[in-house]
Formats: C-alpha cells, sequence, structure tokens
C-alpha cells in the first residue's frame, strides 16, 4: 500500500466533522488532503488518517464488506456506508464527512445509537410462539413443524417477508428521516420494518403485541412518506413501504373496531 | 473520560438542505394549491345555484389571466402529486397483494384509470360545443 | 387488534381517498376550465348537470369531498413539517374547515 501512495502524487480533500467532548463546545470540521488511490474506499481513507495523520480521529467500523452496518454517516449530504463508498466516485471533489443526522455525536464520526437499540427493542422483533404470546389466543393458522419441533415454511411464506428481513441495524433510514429529526420519539424506520418483518412471518404469533408501539402515534402515524429512508437503504428494505403498509392495516383495523367494537375487547 | 454526547438541532429550513427533501416539499405543496382550487370549485357551484348571470361572472373569473396562472401551477403540481401518489400505491398495498400481483401492475392499473377519466371529464366539458 | 387510542387512522384514510380523487379528476376540471369559456360550459347544461342530475350531483360530491379532507390533512402534517408546533385548537380548526366545506359542498348541490 505504501509502494502505492508513494508513486501517487494526486490527493484529495476530506473534510470530517470533529467534535471532542473533553474539549470542545460544537463540533467543527477538520480538513485532511490524504493520498487519492483509486480504489481506496472512504474506510480506506479514515484508517489512513488515523494511521498516518491523526491517531485520535474516531470512527465505528467492522467488516468493511456492507454487511455489519457499522460504519454509516453522512457523505456529502448523503447517509452511506463508509465502506462501499468509494474515493473515485468523488475526485477530484472533495469530500464532506458528518456523522449521521438525528443522533447525538458521540465523538467525531461515533455517534450514539442507545435510543436506536430501545426501539429495535420495543418491536419484539423475534418469534413470538403461540406459547409465548400472552396477550390473545393465535388468530393465524399455526404452521405445521417438523419432528424435530421446527416450522415448517414454504418459499412464498419466506418471500412475504424477507425484504424487510435485510436490516443490517446500519441506522443510515433514521439519518435520512426528517420526521425522525422533527420527532425523536418516532419510533423510526428500521424498528417498525422489522416488526413488520415479523408480522409477516407466519411462524410468528406476536401482531397484537406489537400493534401498541407500531399503530402508536409515534409509531407508523409518525411518517409522512418522505420516503428517503428506502433510498439510502443499502439493502434495499424498503422500511417506508413497511411503514405504510401498516397505516393501511391500522386503518382497516380503526374501521373495523369502530363497527365491531366488541372484536377490539380483550 | 467523560461522555458529553452533542445534539445538533434540526436547522429550520431543513427541507431547503438535500434534493429529495425540496422534491419532498414541492410534492405536498400541492395540497395547498389544491385546497385553494376546490374552494374555487366550490364558489362556482355556490353561483351555479344563484343563476345565470352568477355562473357566467364566475365563468368570466377563470379566464383572468391571474386565475389561469393560478390554475396552470395548480395543474403542474397536480400532475407530481398524481404521479407520485402512483408510484408510492402499490407500496402502501398489502404486501400479500404486492407479492401476488407486482408493483407495476398497480401503478400502471391507477395511471391508466387516471388518463381514462380525466379524458372523459374533458370530452364530457367539450361536448356543449358541438351539440 | 387493540383499541384505537387516536383518530389518526381515519383521517389518514380520507387523506389517501382526497389523494386519489385528486388525482382521478382535477387535472381534467381544471383543464376544461381552462379551454372552455361559458358558451362551452353554459348555464343550462352545468345547472342540469352538476344541480338536477343524480350522477353529476354524485360526481362532484366524491370529487370534492375526500379532496378537502386530504389537503387539509397534508397541510396540517406540513405546518409540523416546518417546525409550527399547532396544538389541539388548531388541530380542530382545520379539521373543522374541512367539515364545513364538506357540508357546504352537499348542501349547495342537493
Amino acid at each position: 500500500m505504501t509502494d502505492m501512495i508513494k508513486t501517487n502524487d494526486r490527493t484529495i480533500t476530506l473534510e470530517i466533522l470533529r467534535y471532542n467532548p473533553e474539549s470542545d463546545e460544537a463540533p467543527t470540521f477538520g480538513t485532511f488532503e490524504i493520498p487519492y488511490v483509486e480504489d481506496w474506499s472512504l474506510l480506506d481513507a479514515l484508517e489512513y488518517i488515523k494511521d498516518e495523520m491523526d491517531s485520535s480521529l474516531s470512527y465505528r467500523w467492522s467488516c468493511r464488506m456492507a454487511v455489519c452496518g457499522s460504519c454509516g454517516m453522512v457523505i456529502n449530504g448523503k447517509p452511506q456506508l463508509g465502506c462501499e463508498t468509494f474515493l473515485r466516485s468523488y475526485y477530484p471533489e472533495k469530500m464532506r464527512i458528518e456523522p449521521l443526522a438525528n443522533f447525538p455525536i458521540e465523538r467525531d464520526l461515533v455517534v450514539d445509537s442507545s435510543d436506536f437499540i430501545k426501539k429495535l427493542e420495543s418491536v419484539k422483533p423475534y418469534i413470538i410462539d403461540a406459547v409465548d404470546a400472552t396477550k390473545a389466543a393465535p388468530k393465524k393458522k399455526q404452521p405445521e413443524k417438523t419432528s424435530t419441533g421446527v416450522y415448517k415454511q414454504k418459499p412464498a411464506e419466506l418471500g412475504l417477508y424477507k425484504q424487510f428481513s435485510m436490516c443490517i441495524n446500519c441506522m443510515l433510514c433514521y439519518s435520512a428521516c426528517p420526521q425522525m429529526g422533527l420527532n425523536p420519539l418516532f419510533t423510526g424506520p428500521a424498528a417498525l420494518a422489522l416488526g413488520h418483518r415479523y408480522n409477516l412471518d407466519n411462524r410468528d404469533q406476536g401482531a397484537d403485541e406489537r400493534t401498541e408501539v407500531i399503530q402508536d402515534k409515534n409509531g407508523v402515524w409518525s411518517c409522512t412518506f418522505v420516503g428517503y429512508c428506502s433510498e439510502v437503504c443499502p439493502k434495499n428494505v424498503d422500511p417506508a413501504a413497511a411503514i405504510n403498509q401498516n397505516k393501511a392495516q391500522g386503518a382497516q383495523d380503526w374501521a373495523l373496531s369502530f363497527l365491531m367494537p366488541r372484536k377490539g375487547d380483550k | 473520560m467523560s461522555r458529553r454526547p452533542y445534539v445538533r438541532p434540526m436547522p429550520g429550513n431543513w427541507f431547503m438542505k438535500h434534493p429529495a427533501y425540496r422534491f419532498y416539499m414541492l410534492r405536498e405543496s400541492s395540497c395547498v394549491f389544491n385546497l385553494l382550487y376546490c374552494i374555487n370549485l366550490l364558489n362556482g357551484l355556490f353561483k351555479l345555484a344563484a343563476g345565470p348571470d352568477a355562473w357566467n361572472a364566475w365563468m368570466t373569473m377563470q379566464g383572468n389571466p391571474l386565475m389561469v396562472v393560478f390554475a396552470l401551477v395548480t395543474l403542474g403540481l397536480t400532475l407530481i402529486h398524481t404521479i407520485t401518489f402512483a408510484n408510492m400505491a402499490p407500496r402502501v398495498a398489502p404486501q400479500q397483494v404486492r407479492k401476488a400481483v407486482g408493483d407495476m401492475p398497480i401503478r400502471n392499473g391507477l395511471l391508466g384509470g387516471v388518463v381514462v377519466v380525466n379524458i372523459v371529464i374533458i370530452a364530457l366539458a367539450a361536448m356543449g360545443g358541438t351539440a | 387488534m387493540s383499541k384505537p387510542k387516536h383518530i389518526e387512522p381515519l383521517l389518514w384514510s380520507l387523506f389517501g381517498a382526497g389523494g386519489m380523487t385528486i388525482a382521478f379528476f382535477m387535472t381534467g376540471i381544471i383543464l376544461s376550465l381552462v379551454f372552455f369559456d361559458a358558451s362551452t360550459l353554459s348555464y343550462e347544461r352545468m345547472h342540469a348537470f352538476f344541480m338536477e342530475s343524480w350522477i353529476g350531483r354524485l360526481s362532484i360530491i366524491v370529487a370534492l369531498v375526500p379532496s378537502y379532507w386530504g389537503c387539509i390533512h397534508r397541510v396540517y402534517h406540513g405546518m409540523h413539517d416546518l417546525q409550527i408546533h399547532a396544538g389541539n385548537g388548531i388541530k380542530v380548526l382545520c379539521y373543522g374547515f374541512a367539515m364545513v366545506l364538506s357540508i357546504a359542498t352537499v348542501v349547495v348541490v342537493i
């Protein structure tokens, strides 16, 4: 790698939003001029800065292959993964890198994601078996089990929710969503899409337990279908579709509970 | 080491900061124009109920250049609304339906219906000219 | 199915219906009023259709009433987007206005 850098005198400028909680009142941009290497991802560039220029630069990363969801950041205004964003897409223009929007900044490009984790947990993102479903008797038909006690699931049944199960919790959609910034209590795209994923799973009986969170004012009803969450999603989850399908479902349930109040009683 | 997370305020002009947000606001602004135009139509109904003179005066007002500009702006925004509405409609449909039918047939079916109904409206309106 | 805690689902349904009626009717209506004058859209013919025939009266009610609700719903949520934090008073005023327009439309054609 060093050989490549030596033979190359082209450079690219990176402006990175820096924040040190111990010394800074507010975040400010720091400028780094680094060697331009055609096959570097932004993550490679950040690694170069940390190794060679400023070891205090903080950012999250792990897999380098768009699977772990750690390196989400805002690059020239668009929430993206650092590992699948390449310098060559911007060179010779400069790149402006900020931490994910709508999250508190912990330090430099590292954000505080604890609120996101709480919201993820709130939609109960796991299969709730008929045995575990505490609030209601099973409404869906239970799928058949194999002799080893595993539910059978047909490809079409998997296909129904598969798109919504591809989420890597990178939080790009939270950064893309203006409603998230306008109402921080909003459960948000990824968490609601994940709740929808389990509601669509034929092995799951937990839809009733998720309703309170999903159908809350701060649930799907805080969304105005801006749609940018789905555009930035690196896994094509389409959280906007998941949320708005739940609005349609909620409207249908609302009408039913109005027409047949008894049915809504527990 | 002490934690002191920094919360960035939501800028008042956030919707000007990104093309996706600007387009969203353009799409949403159609509602203001459509609402005003609907009120104009309701006014027209009142004039129609009031008699021929009132109706003709209202029709003359529709030909006022300012009114035509307003109508054309409303028309442009209505088209943006119609196309974005059709693009979003299949994604709101139940996942079971989407999987069975596919997104494009739902979208194109809706747009096809919109075209047919609007042509019928214009044809009905034009009939008085030839009859 | 839990009991509804807010009427947002109802307002959203009306907004969806309004989005539909604007898409289906407004382009044709606007173009007609831009291109045709009172000689084509004569009082006699318009009155006979919108004030006397059932199909005409029903059509204009279907075209306008959901449109009011859809537009006003979006205006109300648009205020939130503009960081105008409207309280319940403004909310009642908005949807109350949609109700007034709806009643006026039904009354004038019947």
